[in-house]
């Protein structure tokens, strides 16, 4: 039983990373990405090739991998937001990259084309997952919540009155994407070597709308928000299992009540922290005076 | 007095639109320039073509001796011009404070990606002093009790007095006021007369005040200039202006002249 519980966790965390980059890019600048999926395909790739074939450290092979990434994302960023794509456009653009880079991928000898990957090494354990997911969102929470994460967030509310401020909207933007391309990439590094096997077919555009999906239901501007959301999405379709061929259904239909009684997301604009618990508690409190407070603390 | 400003025929078309013609007026160092004219005059046209939002189809912008068109608004900030929005446009889901303190970041604030990732010590004074910095404009425009607010929870009349705090805090020479005292009663309106002149002295600022409220612009201005129909019309001291017969007639009419004497 255990076993099974660990595996389900161990691809909600790694889903968890590439949904945590996201956030940085679409619940924090505003932009929408709808081929994130390749970022994590090249990741995977990257990664993985380094590890069967040239026998680098595992480690190593994820750094490289995020790198990989975060330098296709320069390539795809560099025209596209330069050339000030509206947010519509921008998506379009990041759907047809995302295709492409599949197609690639099939088409490439070094990537073995359809047939993918196999015989991956098995490098990625429950406790170094855990781990990277613990490391990658202190390091994402430190980013967006300082001068950099500000500057995205001024953007995603008003992006006139930001570059009126100073702020330069194609950096910004470029930087953000960078970031969020890395995430991605190691995302797909660990899941390569959980899985032992890769092929094109595996990342989609449903997997990047699975992504993006987690970003706006866990709410814009919260990083906390989307994480509980990615765990969710992925835990789901396992425990409805039992509904089979109603789970897609079920799915759905919570995607549409979130939106419907909470369209800020679960957490929109807020993070689930001691902070916000305090805050809560207080608020429970104030609604029932009648309640005796038994400290000091009226 | 030097000229910081210089303005020289400029003109925007929009389609069909002539919302500019050959516009030309300069502001001086440490002047309050008045610009007014009826509604669709392009007065806001001029403030979008000055911070570089819209290209001009013709003229030249000249900023303390240095070419201003073509160059992008970021850059153009940087150079010392900054404005307020006559449809307020503040970040809304943040707090009163943060949109400050996103101005202070773009001037002054000197850290690393990797020092923000890393929390470094430097990183931490860094915000500290930002903040700090940020708490003293909002002192200066009486915004400092609702420093944790979301902007957009904010009365109408704070929220145009928070776009000023938040230009200055990105350190201005000329600042640019679209209307800012839009939707004020004559109190608050008086009130932030007392603060613009107050800003200007304290902060060496030139600014161009564009207003509706002529006791507000005939108090602060040294000198004004009139568009109607995106032309100037008239430029001249305050006295002069309220004297000249096209601009009675243009704009301020008859019952303006009435009313004054
Ligand atoms: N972006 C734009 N596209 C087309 N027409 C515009 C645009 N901005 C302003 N105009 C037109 O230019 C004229 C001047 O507008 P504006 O500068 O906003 O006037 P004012 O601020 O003096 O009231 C108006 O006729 C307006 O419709
Ligand atoms: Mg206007």
């Amino acid at each position: 039983m255990w076993n099974y519980i660990e595996g389900i966790l161990c691809l909600a965390l790694i889903s968890v990373i590439s949904v945590l980059g996201l956030t940085v890019f679409t619940g924090f600048t505003g932009m929408f990405s709808m081929g994130h999926a390749a970022f994590i395909a090249i990741g995977a790739y990257t990664a993985s090739i380094l590890t069967s074939k040239a026998h680098a450290n595992f480690y190593l092979a994820l750094a490289l991998g995020g790198l990989m990434s975060g330098f296709v994302s320069l390539i795809i960023g560099y025209p596209t937001l330069r050339a000030k794509l509206q947010n519509d456009y921008f998506a379009i653009a990041t759907l047809g990259f995302g295709e492409a880079v599949r197609v690639i991928l099939e088409n490439l000898k070094i990537t073995n084309g359809a047939r993918g990957l196999v015989g991956i090494p098995a490098r990625s354990t429950f406790l170094n997952i855990l781990l990277i997911t613990v490391l990658l969102t202190i390091i994402t929470a430190h980013y967006v919540y300082s001068k950099y994460g500000r500057q995205s967030v001024a953007i995603r509310e008003d992006h006139v009155a930001a570059e009126m401020m100073g702020i330069n909207l194609f950096t910004v933007r470029l930087r953000a994407l960078f970031f969020s391309a890395v995430m991605a990439g190691i995302g797909g590094g660990l899941y390569a070597h959980y899985v032992n096997f890769i092929q094109p077919s595996m990342f989609t555009s449903t997997q990047s709308t699975t992504l993006i999906a987690a970003v706006v239901a866990g709410g814009m501007g919260s990083i906390t928000g989307p994480f509980v959301a990615m765990l969710i999405f992925s835990a789901l379709p396992e425990i409805l299992r039992v509904a089979d061929m109603w789970r897609l259904v079920a799915y759905g239909l919570i995607l549409v009540l979130i939106m419907v009684l909470r369209p800020q997301g679960i957490f929109g604009y807020k993070e689930l922290n001691f902070k916000f618990v305090k805050r809560w508690i207080k608020k429970i409190r104030a609604k029932k005076p009648a309640l005796p407070a038994e400290g000091g603390d009226a | 007095m030097e000229e910081i400003l210089v303005v020289q025929k400029l003109t925007k078309v929009f389609g069909g639109v002539v919302a500019c013609k050959d516009l030309s007026f300069c502001v001086k160092q440490g002047e309050i320039k008045g610009l007014i004219g009826p509604n669709g005059a392009g007065k806001t046209t001029a403030f979008n073509l000055i911070t570089g939002v819209i290209p001009p189809t013709s003229g030249s912008i000249l900023f303390m001796g240095e070419e201003l068109s073509g160059m992008k608004p970021h850059v153009i900030v940087k150079r010392g011009i900054v404005r307020t929005f006559q449809n307020i446009r503040l970040f809304q889901n943040l707090t009163v404070l943060e949109n400050v303190i996103i101005a202070l970041d773009q001037q002054n604030s000197n850290y690393s990606v990797g020092a923000s990732i890393l929390r470094l010590p430097g990183m931490k004074r860094e915000e500290r002093r930002v903040r700090e910095a940020a708490m003293d404009y909002l002192r200066v425009m009486n915004l400092e009790q609702r420093a944790d607010q979301t902007s957009s929870s904010l009365p109408y009349g704070l929220q145009r007095k928070l776009e000023i705090a938040r230009a200055l805090a990105s350190q201005p020479k000329l600042l640019l006021l679209d209307e800012p005292a839009a939707g004020m009663n004559p109190e608050e309106s008086r009130e932030l007369a007392r603060l613009i002149q107050k800003i200007r002295d304290d902060y060496h600022l030139s600014i161009i005040l564009i207003d509706h409220h002529m006791d507000v612009i005939m108090d602060l201005c040294d000198s004004i200039a009139v568009i109607n129909f995106g032309e100037k019309i008239a430029e001249g001291t305050p006295e002069e202006i309220q004297r000249n017969p096209d601009v009675l007639q243009a704009y301020l009419g008859e019952g303006y002249k009435r009313a004054k004497s």
